[in-house]
Order: C-alpha cells, then sequence, then structure tokens
C-alpha cells in the first residue's frame, strides 16, 4: 500500500464514522439495510487474523536467532503490560472516587437480565493456554493457545537452526501474503466502518433512545470517558518520553484504533494494528511479537473500566473500600485482563470475579450492562492503543537504537 | 490375475464392477445392504482428500496463471459456460417434459408428504461465501470458503513475488501430492463402485424406478439430448476437437459420479481426468472444476425443468410461455445460491415450484412422490453435472490455450 492509499483511506474513515453515526442517530431501520457491510469487513478482517497471528509470531521468534534474545524484550513487554494495566485500574478507581458517580444513584433503573454463572479459577486460566488440539483451537478462534503455539514451535525453530531454513522461509513468506491480503481488507474499512458504527446505534432505537439510557446511567459512563481519555493521555506521554514519537504516529495509527472501536475486537484489529504499525516503520519483532500478544493480553481499557465499575457499584450499595483493597483490585483487574483471554466471554466473568472481591452483589453487574455495548467500543480502543504505545517502546528501546522519530 | 487386473484400463475396471453390481444387488435383494461398507469407504476416501486437493491445487493453480487479469479473463469465461449451459438445460428439460407429458393423469398423492426446512436466504449464503475463519472453513469443508480463500491466497501469493516463493513452493509439491493420492485411491474405485451398485440395486431395485417411468424416461432422455447436444456440441462444433474423443477420455469421472452421486465426491478425480487424460494445464483445471462442482448443475436442472412441468401437469396448472420463461430463470439463478446445500436439487426445486406458485403443501407432497426413486435419478443426475464441468473446463482452456491437443487426442493413461 502506497502512501497516498494510507493517507485516502485514513479520512475514508473519519467520514465512514461521522457518517455512520448520523446515519444510525436519524434513519434508525434504514440504516440496518447496510449492517452487512459491517459483517462482511468483520469476516474479511477475521479471514486474516489465524494465519497472519500464526505466521507472524513463528517468524518473528525465529528471526531472533537465538531464544534467549526474547528474554529482555520479552519480560520488558511483559512488565509494560502488566504496569500499564494497573496504573491503569488505578486512574479509573481514584477517578470514581473523586467524580462519585454512585452517590445519588437510583436502583430501580435499566438493569438487564445477568446471565453468566460460570466461575474461573488460576488453574484454568492456566490451562487455557496450552491447547491439546492446536487445529481445533485455530478452528475455534482461541488465539491465545495459537500464539503459545507458535511461540514454542518459533523457539524449537531456532533451535533447529540451518535444518529449519526451509520452514523459517515458509512462514516468513506467508507472513508477507497474509499482509498483502491485509492491505486489500484495509480498502473495505471505510464502508465496514460505516455500518459498524450506524448499525448498533439504530438497532438501540436510533438517537433519542440512546440518548435515554445515557441519561439514566450518564454519570458513570462520563467517569469512564473521562478515565478512558485520561489514560489514553498519559500513554501519549509515555510515547512521547520514551520513545520520541509523537502526533505523526497517533495519526499513522487512526485506521486501526477506528477499527477497534467500530469491532469492538482486539484481535480483529490485529492486521490492520500490524499494517499500520509497518507504515511507521517499527522493526519487524515489536510488530510480529508486542501486537498479537498484546491484542489478547494488554487491556488497558478493560482494566480501567473494571476499576470504575467496581468503585461505582460499591458506591451505589454503600460497600466501604479500604485503603489496601484499592490495590488488590488494581492487582486482580491486571491479572483478570491477562486471564480472561483464554475464556469465552472472558471480561464479563473476570468483572463478576472482580466484584465477589470487593463484595458487590452479581445483580450489580446488570446495571451497567445496559450501555456495555458503547463502553465496549471505548474500552478496545484503549486496548488496542496500548498495544500500539507498547510496539513502539519495546522497538525504541530495544531494536531502534537510530531511528527514534517519524520519518 | 494380478497383473492382469491393474493392466487393464481403469474404466473399463470400473464398468465391469459397475455392471457386477447390478447384477449381484439384484440376485442377493436386501442382502446387499451387508457390502455396502466398502463403497462408503471409497466415498470416504474420496471426501478425505476433497478439501486439501481443492486448497492446494487451486492456489498452486492460480499462481501459475502468473497474473490477476489471466484469472479473471477465466473466471468470466467459466461463469458465463456456467450459467449458459444450465440455462440451455433446464430449456431441454422444460420442452421434453412440454412434449411427452409425463404428468397428465398421474395421481401423486402416494408418497408421505416431505416438508422441506428453509434453505437460508440468498444474502446470508453470499456472505459465508467469505470465512471469517480460514481453517474452520477447511475443517467444515465449506467448500465456496475454501475455494475464496485459495483464490485471494492464490493472488497474494502472485503479488507478494519474491518474498512468496518458499509458499508457493510448498503449494506447488503439495498439489503434486494430492493428485498422487487421488491416483492411489483410485485404485479402490472398481470395487466401491460395485458395493455402492449393488447396494442400490439390491435395497431399491430396478422396479422402483417402474412407477415413476414416464417420468424418469423423460429426465434420462432430457440428460441424453443435453449431453449429446450441448456437450458435445460444444466440444465437436464450438472447439473443434473430436467428441468421440472427449467422452472417452472423461468415462472415469462419469462412472464415478453415477456411483457416488455426489459432484464434490467425484471432484478428485474429475480433476485428475482433466489434467491426466484432457490435457488441461493445472491452473485451468484446479479452478474451473471445484467451482464447477459446488455451482453448474446441468443434470439437476434438466432435472428441476421435467419435475416442473410433471408437477403443474399433474396437478392440471396450465403454463403459459412465460411460466416457462420464470422457471428457467429462476433454476439458472438459483442454481448458483444452492450451491453449497446439500441435496440441493430438492431446495432448488421447492424454490421454483414455489415460483410456479405451487403452496408448501402441495410441495411437500411432490418431494415425497419423488424421494423414494431419488438415488437413480440422482445418480443421472450427477453423471450430467460432472460431464458439464468438464465440457465447460475443456472449452476454457481451449481459449486461454491452456490445452495440451496431444494428449487430448492421446488414449486414457490413467
Amino acid at each position: 500500500m502506497t502512501k497516498r492509499h494510507a493517507l485516502i483511506i485514513l479520512y475514508a474513515v473519519i467520514v465512514a464514522v461521522i457518517l455512520g453515526v448520523l446515519a444510525g442517530w436519524f434513519m434508525g431501520p434504514f440504516a440496518l439495510k447496510f449492517s452487512w457491510m459491517g459483517t462482511l469487513f468483520l469476516n474479511a478482517l477475521k479471514m486474516v487474523v489465524v494465519p497472519l497471528i500464526i505466521a507472524a509470531i513463528i517468524s518473528g521468534i525465529s528471526s531472533l536467532g537465538d531464544i534467549r534474545k526474547l528474554g529482555k524484550p520479552g519480560s520488558a513487554t511483559l512488565i509494560y503490560f502488566m504496569a500499564t494495566m494497573m496504573i491503569s485500574a488505578t486512574v479509573g478507581m481514584i477517578l470514581t472516587e473523586i467524580l462519585n458517580p454512585g452517590q445519588d444513584f437510583h436502583l430501580t433503573s435499566a438493569t438487564a437480565e445477568v446471565n453468566i454463572n460460570q466461575s474461573v479459577s488460576m488453574g484454568d486460566v492456566l490451562l487455557s493456554l496450552i491447547s491439546p488440539n492446536i487445529v481445533a483451537s485455530a478452528t475455534n478462534f482461541e488465539i491465545l493457545p495459537l500464539i503459545v503455539f507458535s511461540m514454542i514451535f518459533g523457539a524449537a525453530l531456532t533451535v533447529v537452526g540451518e535444518k529449519g531454513r526451509l520452514v523459517t522461509d515458509f512462514f516468513e513468506s506467508l507472513n508477507n501474503i497474509m499482509m498483502v491480503i491485509v492491505g486489500w481488507v484495509m480498502f473495505l474499512s471505510p464502508f465496514g466502518v460505516f455500518a459498524l458504527v450506524s448499525t448498533p446505534i439504530a438497532e438501540a432505537g436510533g438517537g433519542d433512545a440512546v440518548i435515554a439510557t445515557f441519561n439514566a446511567v450518564g454519570s458513570y459512563m462520563g467517569t469512564v470517558f473521562v478515565g478512558l481519555i485520561i489514560q489514553s493521555m498519559l500513554l501519549f506521554m509515555l510515547l512521547y518520553l520514551l520513545s520520541g514519537r509523537g502526533l505523526a504516529y497517533l495519526r499513522n495509527m487512526i485506521p486501526a484504533l477506528i477499527t477497534a472501536m467500530s469491532t469492538s475486537s482486539s484481535s480483529a484489529t490485529v492486521p490492520l494494528s500490524m499494517d499500520c504499525a509497518k507504515n511507521s516503520g517499527l522493526a519487524r519483532e515489536p510488530i510480529r511479537l508486542v501486537i498479537p500478544l498484546g491484542s489478547t493480553v494488554n487491556m488497558n481499557g478493560t482494566a480501567l473500566y473494571q476499576g470504575v465499575a467496581t468503585i461505582f457499584l460499591a458506591q451505589v450499595y454503600n460497600i466501604d473500600i479500604g485503603f489496601g483493597d484499592h490495590f488488590l483490585i488494581a492487582l486482580t483487574a491486571a491479572m483478570a485482563a491477562i486471564g480472561s483471554a483464554g475464556i469465552p466471554q472472558g471480561g464479563h466473568v473476570m468483572t463478576l470475579m472482580l466484584f465477589s472481591v470487593v463484595g458487590i452483589p452479581a445483580e450489580g453487574f446488570g446495571l451497567i450492562l445496559a450501555v456495555d455495548w458503547i463502553l465496549d467500543r471505548a474500552r478496545t480502543t484503549l486496548n488496542v492503543w496500548g498495544d500500539l504505545v507498547g510496539a513502539a517502546l519495546i522497538d525504541r528501546l530495544m531494536y531502534g537504537k537510530n531511528k527514534g522519530f517519524d520519518a | 490375475m494380478l497383473r492382469k487386473w491393474f493392466e487393464t484400463k481403469l474404466w473399463k475396471r470400473i464398468l465391469i464392477a459397475l455392471i457386477l453390481g447390478v447384477i449381484v444387488g439384484t440376485l442377493i435383494g436386501d442382502a446387499a445392504e451387508n457390502i455396502k461398507w466398502i463403497g462408503d469407504v471409497f466415498i470416504k476416501l474420496i471426501r478425505m482428500i476433497v478439501v486439501p486437493l481443492i486448497f492446494v491445487t487451486l492456489v498452486s493453480g492460480v499462481v501459475a496463471m502468473g497474473s490477476p487479469k489471466k484469472l479473471g479473463s477465466i473466471g468470466i469465461k467459466t461463469m458465463a459456460l456456467y450459467l449458459g449451459t444450465t440455462a440451455i438445460a433446464i430449456t431441454i428439460g422444460l420442452f421434453l417434459a412440454a412434449i411427452i407429458q409425463p404428468g397428465n393423469g398421474v395421481s401423486i398423492t402416494g408418497g408421505d408428504p416431505q416438508h422441506l426446512e428453509a434453505a437460508m436466504p440468498l444474502g446470508e449464503r453470499m456472505m459465508n461465501i467469505i470465512p471469517s475463519n480460514p481453517v474452520a472453513a477447511l475443517a467444515e469443508g465449506d467448500i465456496l470458503a475454501v475455494i475464496f480463500f485459495a483464490l485471494i491466497f492464490g493472488i497474494g501469493i502472485m503479488l507478494a513475488e519474491e518474498k512468496a516463493k518458499p509458499v508457493a513452493a510448498v503449494m506447488d509439491s503439495a498439489a503434486e501430492v494430492v493428485l498422487k493420492i487421488t491416483h492411489l485411491i483410485m485404485e479402490v474405485a472398481p470395487f466401491g463402485v460395485f458395493a455402492l451398485i449393488a447396494a442400490v440395486a439390491g435395497t431399491k431395485g430396478a422396479s422402483a424406478l417402474l412407477d415413476v417411468l414416464p417420468l424418469a424416461a423423460t429426465i434420462i432422455a432430457g440428460c441424453l439430448l443435453h449431453v449429446i447436444l450441448t456437450h458435445g456440441g460444444l466440444i465437436r462444433v464450438v472447439l473443434g476437437l473430436p467428441a468421440i474423443r472427449f467422452f472417452k477420455d472423461i468415462i472415469d469421472a462419469q462412472l464415478v459420479a453415477f456411483s457416488t452421486s455426489s459432484s464434490s465426491a467425484t471432484m478428485p478425480v474429475t480433476i485428475a481426468v482433466a489434467e491426466d487424460n484432457l490435457g488441461i494445464k493445472s491452473s485451468v483445471a484446479s479452478s474451473v472444476i471445484p467451482l464447477g462442482a459446488t455451482i453448474n448443475m446441468d443434470g439437476t436442472a434438466i432435472y428441476v425443468g421435467v419435475v416442473a412441468v410433471f408437477t403443474a401437469q399433474s396437478f392440471g396448472i396450465d403454463l403459459q410461455l412465460g411460466d416457462y420463461a420464470l422457471i428457467a430463470l429462476t433454476t439458472t439463478i438459483a442454481s448458483i445460491g444452492t450451491a453449497a446445500v446439500p441435496s440441493a436439487s430438492l431446495f432448488l426445486l421447492a424454490g421454483v415450484l414455489g415460483v410456479m406458485g405451487i403452496s408448501a403443501d402441495q410441495t411437500a407432497i411432490v418431494v415425497g412422490f419423488l424421494l423414494p426413486f431419488d438415488r437413480p435419478l440422482d445418480m443421472i443426475r450427477t453423471t450430467v453435472n460432472v460431464t458439464g464441468d468438464l465440457a465447460v473446463c475443456t472449452a476454457v482452456a481451449t481459449w486461454e490455450g491452456e490445452i495440451d491437443r496431444a494428449e487430448f487426442r492421446r488414449d486414457p493413461n490413467v
């Protein structure tokens, strides 16, 4: 994809968001006629994900040459994920304590059914990392076991060395092919984004209905939004101070961020994130390793959301949260984000688990579920932004000795 | 003895097995059910190879074309021919049924009404062509989705050029491997065909056909006409190739199609026949045939045309010229849409009867009437479908200059 194409798509996607909101807001049912374009775009994105992630990680690791070289960038990546998620949850909690949105909340309004009664143990989380049948995992779109397997496979390739040349070359070239296909999917993005933005608004019943829902839990939603904005600015500062990249990097990432916002799926966004990162001139290792891994385990937005939701509901139910509990919540939220990757509907299960730590009744979850579709989109955007900042940091700290600034 | 067996041409061995199957099946009757498993083993072997075969041969075929332009030109010709031959097939079916009038005075209330579940709407089916997970599409054997992904993947390899060399090499050698496996499986064919045919002849008996002789005769006549006039004509008149040679070359595929009554199960054989006997380059064969196996249904179109008119006649509905045109148009278009649905012909039939204004209950009666002897007719339909795929493939290959005429004229070497 040329620079000019990338620029055209950037503007087209921004226009698509605006048109999508307008169409969903004012035209209602008519906008639903275009929902198939969203499905098409989402399917096309997902079509690329499984082969791309496998090829990217295997070729990324095998190109390190020696698996021991993974140690430093690998641990730096994990530390970055863990630290930013804990900061994120803390930002959410502090903000909620200050704004106090749960103070005058009326319990009766806007509750939705809660029908999740799974419980998850640490053992389940660890078990979900290793798949007994990797093809079955690929079939069922279980990304985390695929990543783990690809890492093991890549590590084995580096040990085999010259004798594995053929396989290394194969995955390197598979990665190139999938990236060519991603370039084509990019051209669908304006249409897909338009439909994905307009459909849920229209389904909710158009603009008036959306406003009505917002009014019910508006203070809570406002808190989440403010938190997300604060955290993305913190990440931006981190990006600017540590990697020397700035607004130009952010601008290059807009197609990926908007796709995250409209699909509310970080794994479906991986192909576009990788493409955008490539256009920004990141080295291959951070692109191929940090972004896929980040998409499943690094969830800044989700951690922040859980922080806000927990404190908000504690305020609603008049539960006292001590100083130590805050730390516990931050840690649990960060761990939960990592753990939820391998579990279906993981986000909800983990949020419930967090509530039970503090002693919030499960019905409380119903309160906030009604507006979850829009918050989900917002927090996915932050999740992806966190991955992209992480990729830039690792690129700068570990690989990019000479190229810190946007070309 | 063993040596002699392997020296005999495969199609002769299959033909002998088929005739033996009919004789043995008729003699031992229901007991033939006991050897059906041999046939099932054969079908399973073929099905085992279908998905990898389509994927790797299509990818390597697309890469071999060298440019997306070539792919587009092949694609347009293929679609035009598939639609064209299907339209001719349904016209033949309608025409014959209108002349022979198999439905006059026939009471079709005898069978148990069979209700069909509604097929997926067209939009959703079209959406499903894009797999949201290619691995899942392969695992579920979703042929159209596999074709779509293989096309995209092949073009991706083409455009990534040097950087994609290793993957292209793997696909090429994998394509060779699966074709070799297909040849191995074909050695089992005579036994499989024998068992399948014996089971049909034994359990259904030739008598099943007698109940509906006029209808069946009309359909068979239509199929013969279509194969000789349309397919033969396309080969002989349009392409200027020897038609007899063509039919001799493809008899393996026809026999397997006849005994398995599944064009997708026959596909490995169809591709092998196209490449080895007809001398068609793999880039054309591997892209045209899998598509044809899912969307090209000449035999089915004839069947639907005849049954539609038959139904109208037995319910005493008067069909006008416009109605015939409508039936032809619906069938041609719907034959693409019903592609991935199992027992597609029934859905196609239900759709067409619906267009004619026949109620769901009446449709159920018709289907119930037809089902008991659907199998022998299905065998004939499938043979015509596969013949159509090969005829179209030959035409496209000839126009693209991707056929080895010497190989076409040589005796089959399988």
